[in-house]
C-alpha cells in the first residue's frame, strides 16, 4: 500500500532542505522589520529552536519508520481521529503553497512586469510545478543539488560585487533592542523559514532504511542558517537604516551594484534564482498536499490528484490576499503562530500521544 | 541495473510498432516548446524599445507659481549619438538628446503630464543624475526624494546635484567631450575621487542620512561659468540639507576638510606656500577617520585622525626639497594646511548647526545609551563639541627627479 | 472570457485524469476524485466571481488574533 516508491539520497535531502529555505530567505523583509540591524543573529537563535523541532520529528520518525506524516497520524490516533488531524495538516500545506505562490506572483508583478495580471503569472507557475511533480518527486529532489549551488553562487557573486559600497558601521549598535524584539524575531524565524521542513515529513520515507533523516535535515538547516545570516549581513551593510523601509532588501541591494559601469542590473539574475527556488518550494509543498490527499482518500496511487491539487492551489493563491499590506501584516503578526501550531504543537501532541500509546499497550509490536 | 533492463524492451517496441505515436509525441512537445518560449518572453508586459523614452537625467526647478514644479527630463535619441560625435568639427548637427519639460504640482503628476505631450513613456532605469535647483532645495525636496526611492524603475545609485540657478540650464549645456550632457556630468562626478574636493552623494546615501536623527545630507553644487563666451559646468562646493531643506553650503576648501574628516579623501592635490616658494603635493592612499572617545569626566569627545601620504608633484622653488630637513618642513606646512581645512569645515558646520560629519551617528553606534541622553538636544551638544585633530603627513617620494632644475642643480 | 478559460482548464484536467482511472476500474477512486473535483470547482467559482470574503487566510487571521489573542 505504499504510495511512493522513489528513493532519495541523504545528500539530496540535505540540499532539498537548503533550497526549500533559500527562496524564503531572499524575501526576508518580514524578519528585518522586527530586529533591524541585528537580524543576522536571529538566524542562529532560530536555528537552535529549529533543531529542537527536528528532535521532535526524528523521534516520530524513529517510532514509525518508513511512514510519512499522514500515515503516522493514522497509526497514533486511529483511523478516524488520525484522518481529522491529517486534514488539518493538509490544509496547512495547501495554505503554505498558496501563500508562497502568491508571494512569487506579487514579486513578479510588482517589480518585474507591472502590467501583467497576477492570474497569468500564477497560472504559468503552477503549470510548471504540476509538470515537475508529475514527472516524479525524485527528479525534483535530485535537481536540488544543482539549484542550491547555483543559488549560493549567485548570491556570493552578487555580494562580492557590492563589497565596494558597503559600510560596516551599519551593523552597530549591536544588540541594543529590547529583549521582546529578539524573542519575536527568533520565533518568527523558527516558524516561517525553518519550521516549514515539516513538509519534508512526507518525503523522509523515501530515504533508505539505514540512513538517518535527522542528520540530513539538521545539516540542511545549519547550512540555511549560515546562508541566511550571510544574506542579512550583506543587506544590512549595504542598505543600513533603509533596510527597514524598502520592501525587498536583497533586491534593492543587488540593484545597487555598479562595477565600472559594466556590471550593472544584476537584479535579473536575482529574479531568475528567486523564481527557480520558489518553484522548488511550491513543488515540494504541492507534492506533500497531493500525497496527503491520496493518503486521506485511500487512493492506490497519487498521480491523478496532482492536477486537481494544482488547480486548487492556483485558485487559493488568487484569493489569499487582496493587498500587499495585508501580506506584511499577516507575516509580522499571525503567521508565526499559525505555522507554529502545525510545526510544533501538533507534532509534539502526536509524539506525546505515541509515547502514551506505547506505554499503555506494551504488548503490541511497534509500528 | 534495473534501469538498463527496463530500457531494452522499449527499443524493440519502437522498431516494431508504427511511427505515428512517436511523431505525435514529438510534434506535441515541439508545439509546447514554442508555446512556452512565446509566453515566457513576457508578451504581456512587453515594452518595445521604440515606445520608450530613455531618461538619462532629470532636473527639478521652481516656477513662478509657488506650488508648481518644473520637471525636465533628458531623453536620449539613440540614433543620433554616432552622428553628433563624429561631426564635432563644426557643422550644426542634430543633438543626441532632447530635453522634455513639464510643469505640474508634483513629480509624478508632471511625468504623467508628459505622456500627454509625447509618443513615448518615460523609462527611468537609466537615469544617472538628479539635479535640483537651489531655490527648490531651499524650499524642500522630500517629495522628490520619496518618489524616486519608492518608484520601482529608478535606482538608488543615481547621483544628486544642486545647481546654482536653473537646473534645466545645466541639461542644456553642450559639452565637447560627450554628446549627451547627462553622461558628461555623471562621469564628471565619478571622476571626482581623484581630487577629493567634492562630496559624492547617491540617492542611497541621501536617504540614509535623511533617516538618521542627527546627520545632515550633503549634495554637491554644480555651477555654470563662462570662459571665452562658452558655457561650462563645474562642481564647486557642497550644499547642506536639514529636514529636506537646504540650509547652507560649504566652499571647496571646507568640503576638502569635510572629506578628510569623514575619511572620503583618498587622493588629492595641495598647493603649499613655503618660505622659498610654492610646492605642490599630491596625496594618494590617504585615510581619515574619527572615533568617539570618552573623556575622564564622562562626556564624549571626538578624536579625528588623518593620515596623509603623498608625493611632491612639482617644485616651483629653487630649493632642493628632497633633503630630509626640507621634507620635514614641507610635511609640517602640509599639516597646517590640512588642519586649516578641517577646522574651517568644523567651524562652518557649527555655524550652520549641521552635523555633516556623522558624529551623532557614531555616538549612537558606539555608545547607544549616551546617545539616548544626547538625542534630545543634539544641536546644542554638537556646538559644544571640540574635536581633537591628529594629522600625520608623510611625504614618501619626490616623483621622477630629486633636485630642482636650476642652474647649479646638477652638482 | 475568464469563465471560458476556466471551463476549458477544468475540462482538460478531467480529460487527462479520468480515462486513466476509468480504465483501471477503480470505482472508489473515481467517486472520490469526482468529489474533490467538484469541491475545487466550487472553490474556483468563488474565486472567479470575486467572492473575496471567503479567503481562508483571513479567517485564520481573525481566529488567531481575536479568538485566541495569539499575535504580536
Amino acid at each position: 500500500m505504499k504510495l511512493e516508491n522513489g528513493h532519495v539520497s541523504e545528500r539530496a535531502l540535505m540540499f532539498s532542505v537548503f533550497c526549500f529555505m533559500q527562496g524564503t530567505m531572499l524575501r526576508a523583509a518580514f524578519i528585518v522589520a522586527i530586529t533591524k540591524n541585528d537580524s543576522w543573529a536571529m538566524a542562529f537563535t532560530g536555528l537552535v529552536f529549529s533543531l529542537l523541532l527536528i528532535v521532535i520529528y526524528v523521534a516520530l520518525f524513529r517510532r514509525y519508520p518508513q511512514k510519512n506524516l499522514f500515515e503516522i497520524n493514522e497509526s497514533i490516533f486511529g483511523p478516524i481521529f488520525g484522518k481529522l488531524i491529517s486534514v488539518l495538516y493538509l490544509f496547512f500545506f495547501l495554505s503554505l503553497a498558496a501563500l508562497n505562490t502568491h508571494d512569487l506572483g506579487d514579486f513578479v508583478v510588482g517589480h518585474m512586469m507591472p502590467g501583467t495580471p497576477l492570474t497569468a503569472v500564477i497560472l504559468l507557475f503552477m503549470l510548471v510545478c504540476v509538470y515537475a511533480i508529475r514527472k516524479g518527486i525524485e527528479n525534483l529532489l535530485r535537481l536540488s543539488t544543482v539549484l542550491a549551488i547555483i543559488g549560493v553562487g549567485a548570491v556570493v557573486i552578487n555580494s562580492g560585487l557590492i563589497l565596494k559600497d558597503v559600510q560596516i558601521n551599519f551593523l552597530k549598535p549591536l544588540f541594543q533592542l529590547p529583549l521582546e524584539k529578539y524573542i519575536q524575531g527568533t520565533v518568527t524565524i523558527t516558524a516561517i523559514p525553518m519550521g516549514e521542513i515539516v513538509a519534508f515529513a512526507m518525503i523522509v520515507p523515501m530515504l533508505d532504511k539505514n540512513k538517518s533523516a535527522g542528520k540530513a535535515l539538521a545539516k540542511g538547516l545549519v547550512l540555511s542558517a549560515i546562508f541566511l545570516a550571510f544574506i542579512m549581513l550583506r543587506d544590512i551593510v549595504t542598505l543600513g537604516p533603509l533596510i527597514t523601509i524598502v520592501g525587498l532588501p536583497s533586491y534593492e541591494s543587488v540593484r545597487y551594484i555598479n562595477v565600472a559601469g559594466v556590471l550593472t542590473r544584476m537584479e535579473s539574475i536575482y529574479a531568475i534564482i528567486l523564481i527557480s527556488l520558489f518553484m522548488f518550494k511550491v513543488g515540494i509543498l504541492l507534492y506533500a498536499s497531493v500525497l496527503g490527499l491520496a493518503q486521506l482518500l485511500n487512493f492506490k496511487s497519487y498521480p491523478p490528484l496532482i492536477r486537481i491539487c494544482g488547480a486548487s492551489i492556483f485558485f487559493y493563491a488568487l484569493i489569499v490576499f487582496e493587498a500587499v499590506m495585508e501580506n506584511v501584516d499577516w507575516g509580522a503578526t499571525t503567521a508565526p503562530f499559525f505555522s507554529l501550531t502545525f510545526e510544533f504543537a501538533l507534532p509534539t501532541f502526536s509524539l506525546v500521544a505515541a509515547v502514551i500509546k506505547k506505554a499503555v499497550t506494551p504488548q503490541e509490536a511497534e509500528g | 541495473m534495473k534501469k538498463r533492463k527496463a530500457k531494452a524492451p522499449k527499443h524493440d517496441l519502437i522498431r516494431k510498432t508504427n511511427r505515428f505515436p512517436q511523431f505525435a509525441k514529438r510534434a506535441t512537445s515541439l508545439i509546447l516548446c514554442i508555446g512556452i518560449i512565446l509566453s515566457f518572453s513576457s508578451c504581456w508586459s512587453r515594452r518595445e524599445l521604440n515606445t520608450l523614452a530613455i531618461v538619462l537625467a532629470t532636473a527639478f526647478d521652481t516656477t513662478t507659481q509657488p506650488e508648481m514644479l518644473q520637471v525636465t527630463a533628458q531623453v536620449v535619441k539613440p540614433g543620433q549619438i554616432k552622428a553628433s560625435s563624429s561631426a564635432s568639427g563644426g557643422e550644426a548637427t542634430q543633438k543626441a538628446y532632447t530635453n522634455i519639460k513639464s510643469i505640474d504640482k508634483s513629480v509624478i503628476s508632471a511625468y504623467a503630464k508628459i505622456t500627454r505631450m509625447n509618443n513615448r513613456t518615460m523609462y527611468f532605469s537609466h537615469n544617472r543624475i538628479i539635479i535640483l535647483s537651489r531655490e527648490l532645495a531651499e524650499k524642500g525636496i522630500s517629495e522628490e526624494v520619496d518618489s524616486f526611492t519608492r518608484n520601482n524603475e529608478t535606482r538608488l545609485n543615481v547621483y544628486l546635484l544642486v545647481s546654482e540657478g536653473k537646473a534645466s540650464d545645466i541639461l542644456n549645456e553642450e559639452f565637447d567631450l560627450e554628446s549627451i550632457p547627462a553622461n558628461h556630468i555623471a562621469e564628471m562626478i565619478e571622476n571626482q575621487k581623484i581630487n577629493s574636493e567634492t562630496a559624492i552623494t547617491t540617492l542611497r546615501d541621501f536617504d540614509i542620512a535623511m533617516l538618521s536623527d542627527s546627520t545632515t545630507p550633503l549634495v554637491p553644487i554644480i555651477k555654470i561659468y563662462e570662459t571665452d563666451g562658452k558655457n561650462d559646468a563645474k562642481l564647486e562646493g557642497t550644499a547642506v540639507f536639514k529636514d529636506g531643506k537646504m540650509i547652507g553650503e560649504f566652499n571647496v576648501s571646507q568640503t576638502r576638510g569635510l572629506l578628510w574628516v569623514t575619511g572620503k579623501a583618498h587622493q588629492g592635490v595641495e598647493t603649499v606656500q613655503t618660505d622659498w616658494g610654492q610646492v605642490d603635493l599630491r596625496f594618494s592612499h590617504s585615510q581619515g577617520s574619527f572615533k568617539i572617545v570618552k573623556n575622564e569626566d564622562g562626556s564624549t569627545g571626538i578624536r579625528i585622525k588623518i593620515d596623509a601620504r603623498g608625493c611632491i608633484d612639482s617644485n616651483a622653488t629653487e630649493e632642493d626639497i628632497s633633503t630630509v630637513q626640507n621634507l620635514e618642513k614641507l610635511e609640517k606646512k602640509a599639516e597646517e594646511y590640512i588642519r586649516g581645512d578641517v577646522e574651517d569645515a568644523i567651524k562652518q558646520a557649527k555655524a550652520l548647526s549641521a552635523d555633516v560629519f556623522g558624529f551623532g551617528e557614531a555616538i549612537r553606534r558606539d555608545y547607544p545609551k549616551d546617545w539616548e541622553k544626547m538625542k534630545g538636544n543634539w544641536d546644542k551638544e554638537f556646538l559644544m563639541l571640540e574635536p581633537e585633530i591628529e594629522i600625520t603627513v608623510s611625504l614618501t617620494c619626490t616623483g621622477g627627479i630629486g633636485k630642482p632644475i636650476v642652474p647649479g642643480g646638477a652638482e | 472570457m475568464k469563465l471560458l478559460l476556466c471551463f476549458v482548464g477544468f475540462a482538460a484536467i478531467a480529460y487527462s485524469d479520468l480515462p486513466g482511472l476509468i480504465k483501471q476500474k477503480q470505482r472508489r477512486e473515481i467517486i472520490m476524485y469526482i468529489m474533490v473535483y467538484l469541491l475545487v470547482l466550487g472553490f474556483a467559482a468563488l474565486a472567479l466571481f470575486d467572492f473575496k470574503a471567503a479567503s481562508p487566510i483571513k479567517m485564520i487571521q481573525t481566529f488567531y488574533r481575536d479568538f485566541l489573542h495569539l499575535s504580536f
